[in-house]
């Protein structure tokens, strides 16, 4: 996993306890919440799958559990199968980690490639993890996720296309 | 230093940007840390009424921004 390099930080602090956290994470019933009506499904244990599912059924992403160490370290792979142009995108690596801070939670969001991917293509996850991590501290903090509405940059889908 | 506010439905989009004229500065990444604890905290204080407790007081026995900044180059 060595030659994965971050590309995206996101960094947060959130009122609640490393296991609130964790569990906002990895339970499918606070995903919904706060990643676009997306259910997690995720098999507890390094090697098990990892799943990000749509609410009609179909898989958004899919991967393979790296790191399951609760409550302080989640990572996946993530290979983007809907929508299907996305799909020629190189599967990458998203990890999550939980540090208290104080009387708050640390929580660092890490994109990583293999590749040398251009800003155009990193975009997306530039506009969206803030969006999906502020919803999720939000609704820690406060019960109410936020309602943002997001469309995948038009320059990352010019990108996306000109893959090969 | 620019804070760039966007209105979205209900709510708004923060950006802050802390730039220096210095290729692989480390004074941005001594910065790194600070600014996401502050602006979550500011969003914890306009969202609940309450900032985060870690941001109310300057912990004691941590060097000074100056010092930070004198180190950092």
């Amino acid at each position: 996993m060595a030659k994965f390099k971050p590309k995206t930080v996101y960094l947060t602090f959130i009122a609640a306890t490393p296991e609130k956290v964790w569990q906002a994470l990895t339970a499918a019933e606070f995903t919904k919440k706060y990643f676009w009506d997306r259910s997690i499904e995720l098999e507890p244990k390094a090697g098990g799958a990892f799943v990000l599912r749509l609410p009609d059924g179909r898989v958004n992403v899919r991967g393979k559990v790296i790191d399951y160490d609760p409550p302080r370290k989640l990572s996946v792979t993530w290979q983007v199968e809907w929508p299907e142009e996305f799909r020629k995108l190189p599967e990458c690596v998203v990890s999550y980690e939980i540090a208290p801070a104080g009387e708050a939670v640390r929580l660092t969001m890490t994109e990583s490639h293999l590749w040398d991917v251009p800003d155009a293509i990193l975009s997306g996850g530039r506009i969206g993890w803030p969006a999906v991590l502020s919803s999720l501290k939000s609704l820690l903090e406060t019960g109410k996720p936020l309602s943002v509405t997001l469309e995948p940059p038009r320059e990352m889908i010019e990108a996306i296309k000109r893959l090969k | 230093m620019t804070y760039l506010l966007e209105p979205q439905a209900d709510m708004v989009k923060l950006t802050v940007m802390h730039e220096i004229e210095r290729p692989e500065s480390k004074f941005i990444d001594a910065v790194s840390n600070g600014w996401p604890l502050i602006l979550a905290s500011l969003k914890s204080l306009l969202e609940t009424g309450y900032s985060l407790e870690v941001t109310r007081t300057w912990p004691k026995g941590r060097a000074c921004a100056t010092e930070a900044v004198t180190n950092a180059r």
